[in-house]
């Protein structure tokens, strides 16, 4: 192999800067915990700080992965994950080779003038004291920018020529950073003399960057994208996206309204045989999919409805699934139901019977209302197990319009191993996780306040 | 434990029955029938294709005991939950008593990172693995050659459940950590001190005031990884699938494979059935066997 191919090799194993950057990692992180914690650090801790840092290089890894050339499609099984050996470097290399020409080819005296600018500009700002006018105040601003532009204005002007083309959107470019930069600072920064100043300095200095992102000719490089799309047709994700919010909004409703009727009666009421239901309820939880999937799919294959020129049939329809789907949550959503239903006091159920309601009344107007912290978390429970279900939509739905998520992708993996598009299935996974990541995020605080109710409930 | 006192009534009928209806109906039809009538099925001979059962009695069970594949399943399944469990809760308590510590910097990052990963769909998790295991372009694999070593076969049928157990550690650590972490804050702070006071050293601390306190948590944490390993399915399915033979099944594979693919015979829907009632009754005894372990007082020191 030629040097060059060799180096491209290289680049293109994840390695070295997947080990840089755990290193890295694992280095700043341990810098922070010593410099600002001031603990004792336990040698064993470090198995966290490299778990986490393995996960992140991981994830890293597979979404670098996603941006490789998938090459030209030929029959046959590869094995090699890449057609292009530098794979998703060569996009992100060659920019960066064009940015800098585009960055080396602006004039120096465009850069000592911006920083003249800006000294200039720090210098009348730090002579500004607490004890100027608001007038005086203001003047020095619009000053200050006025000159700015009319010092980009100027450049603007005198960039004349096709080959001079950069310097004209570099200038109008650093006005437009500068203005804003100046709006938007917060206003303690705006008195300090070093803040401003580096930040419009560091707009000036990517603007090179953000032109040539934009001048960059990147049809050679549209593999990128395509990845995203070809995985994204592949597998249906549009479709099976819809099917699976269908089936998981009806399952959440379902099981929480049938849970939370469930859960109240069993534990505002005393009839006999009570704790054999709750046992029952409770004890459906050991058993597992596999013991009743057998029987439930030949009972249901059998089951349709004709009436009045519908046809619903039970067995490859999302409602079927969804339904299914609610039987299997009930013990669970029950469980944790109850357990939330017994913190409910039950002295508002005399004052509301005292107020005339009947029952039903008592139960949706006073205990429903006051149980949605339970229901949430019981509703986001029962929406990412269903979400993330795959053995029950992998029997009952065999229609492939009618498929969800995780069966989609499941299609896309065994499949894509035969036709050799590694990279769209780097794309699928990278789409199944980010959003699940964000939605995380975002949901964590309830998410870990349901757990940690249901442990304390035992 | 009850807040106010719930109000009697001698029987089923009325409100009770109105509440829990819908509940009962569902759950009955759909779950309960199904999972009653498998015991029955599992004494049956059954293709699946005709509507005729025949009962065989005991036959099913006694050709299971017969059955190198399940018995290799079994052991799978015994493996994944011995070794995997013993993996799984020592980095389960490393986590949660880092978490727990006193350090100040980064606990919610880390708590997020090592919890997301439950939160993923099975398939995402076996799929983002597979990758990453690949023996040729893997980036395990690539790592351990650029170190210099030869890559190993992860996928491989002798070291497949290895790999699983990996991979099961990696995605279900986050939720036993935050079982473990909930039931860690609840210990009172004056244990701690008592302890600091009699000279204890930190990871003293931890083996004679945290462990102690925490035995019901650490319980039910075991009780859920036995059934969960018990219940494998998605993970192994997905990671293996084209390539899943007979040493790497796991018993809801290999029910699977019975049941509904047609790779093998297609007389086995009631030994299939027959494989997952064993599942169960071997849960059973094992939740059984935990329980014994749960103290019928409430423990004071």
């Amino acid at each position: 192999m030629s040097a060059l191919a060799q180096i491209q090799v290289l680049a293109a194993s994840a390695m070295p800067l997947a080990g840089l950057g755990v290193l890295a990692y694992c280095l700043i992180s341990i810098g922070i915990l010593w410099a600002h914690a001031r603990t004792r650090l336990y040698p064993l801790y470090l198995l966290k700080i490299f778990w986490v840092g393995f996960t992140l290089v991981g994830f890293a890894w597979i979404i670098s992965m996603s941006f490789g050339d998938p090459g030209p499609k030929h029959g046959g099984v590869t094995s090699e994950f890449l057609q292009n050996p530098a794979g998703p470097f060569a996009a992100l290399g060659n920019y960066s080779l064009f940015a800098t020409q585009l960055y080396a080819s602006t004039p120096w005296w465009l850069f000592m003038l911006f920083g003249l600018l800006l000294l200039w500009r720090g210098l009348v700002g730090h002579s500004l004291s607490a004890r100027d006018s608001s007038a005086r105040r203001r003047f020095v601003r619009i000053f200050l920018a006025a000159s700015v532009a009319v010092i980009c204005a100027a450049l603007l002007l005198l960039d004349r020529g096709q080959q001079r083309l950069h310097l004209r959107y570099t200038g109008a470019a650093f006005f437009v950073a500068a203005c804003a930069a100046w709006a938007l600072l917060p206003l303690r920064w705006k008195r300090r003399y070093g803040a401003p100043a580096l930040l419009m300095l560091a707009a000036a200095a990517a603007v090179p960057v953000i032109v040539s992102f934009a001048r960059f000719d990147w049809s050679s490089y549209t593999y990128v994208v395509g990845n995203y799309k070809f995985a994204w047709k592949t597998a249906r994700m549009g479709n099976y996206m819809l099917n699976s919010l269908l089936v998981s909004v009806l399952t959440v409703a379902v099981t929480t309204l049938c849970a939370s009727m469930a859960a109240y009666g069993l534990t505002r009421f005393e009839f006999l045989g009570r704790g054999a239901v709750l046992l029952a309820f409770v004890g459906a939880m050991v058993i597992p999919a596999q013991l009743y999937i057998v029987p439930l799919f030949l009972m249901v294959q059998n089951w349709h409805v004709a009436a009045a020129g519908l046809e619903f049939s039970f067995m490859d329809s999302r409602l079927g699934l969804g339904l299914i789907y609610a039987a299997g949550g009930l013990p669970f959503a029950i469980f944790l139901l109850t357990g939330f239903y017994r913190t409910l006091p039950g002295s508002l159920r005399e004052a509301a019977a005292i107020d005339g309601c009947g029952e039903w009344r008592i139960f949706t107007d006073v205990y429903f209302p006051l149980a949605a912290p339970g229901l949430a978390t019981a509703a986001i429970f029962q929406f990412l197990g269903v979400w993330n279900e795959y053995q029950f939509a992998l029997v009952f739905l065999t229609n492939d319009s009618l498929k969800t998520l995780p069966v989609g992708l499941y299609n896309l993996s065994v499949s894509q191993q035969y036709a050799a598009n590694w990279s769209a299935l780097f794309a699928g996974v990278t789409i199944l996780c980010l959003p699940t990541f964000l939605i995380f995020v975002i949901l964590q605080e309830r998410i870990v306040a349901g757990l940690t109710v249901g442990a304390v409930k035992q | 434990m009850m807040v106010g006192k719930p109000k009697r009534l001698g029987g089923w009928w009325g409100p009770p029955a109105i509440f829990l209806a819908p509940a009962a109906v569902l759950f009955g039809v759909l779950f309960a029938a199904p999972a009653v009538s498998s015991l029955y099925v599992s004494l049956c001979k059954w293709t699946g294709f005709t509507p005729q059962m025949e009962f065989r009695g005991v036959r099913n069970f006694v050709k299971l005991s017969g059955d190198l594949r399940f018995w290799a399943a079994i052991k799978n399944n015994l493996w994944i939950m011995s070794v995997g469990g013993i993996i799984f809760f020592f980095f389960a308590l490393l986590f949660a008593a880092a978490l727990n510590s006193k350090f100040l910097r980064g606990r919610k990052f880390f708590q997020t990172m090592i919890f997301f990963p439950a939160f993923i769909s099975v398939v995402g998790v076996a799929t983002f693995w597979k990758l990453i295991y690949d023996p040729k372009s893997g980036l395990i694999n690539l790592s351990l050659r650029a170190a210099g070593s030869e890559g190993l076969q992860w996928l491989d049928s002798a070291h497949a459940i290895n790999s699983v157990i990996i991979m099961m550690v990696w995605a279900g650590v986050g939720g036993t950590m935050i079982l473990l972490l909930a039931g860690m804050r609840r210990i009172p702070k004056d244990y701690y001190e008592a302890a600091e006071i009699d000279g204890a050293s930190a990871p003293q601390q931890f083996f004679h005031v945290t462990m102690p306190m925490m035995r019901e948590v650490i319980l039910i944490a075991l009780s859920l990884w036995m059934i969960g390993s018990m219940k494998v399915f998605g993970y192994i399915q997905a990671l293996l699938a084209p390539t899943i033979n007979d040493r790497n099944q796991v018993i809801s594979t290999l029910q699977y494979q019975y049941a509904f693919s047609n790779r093998e015979c297609i007389f086995m829907m009631g030994r299939a059935t027959a494989m997952a009632v064993v599942q169960v009754c071997v849960v059973l005894v094992l939740v059984g066997i935990i329980r014994l372990f749960r103290e019928k007082k409430s423990v004071e020191y």
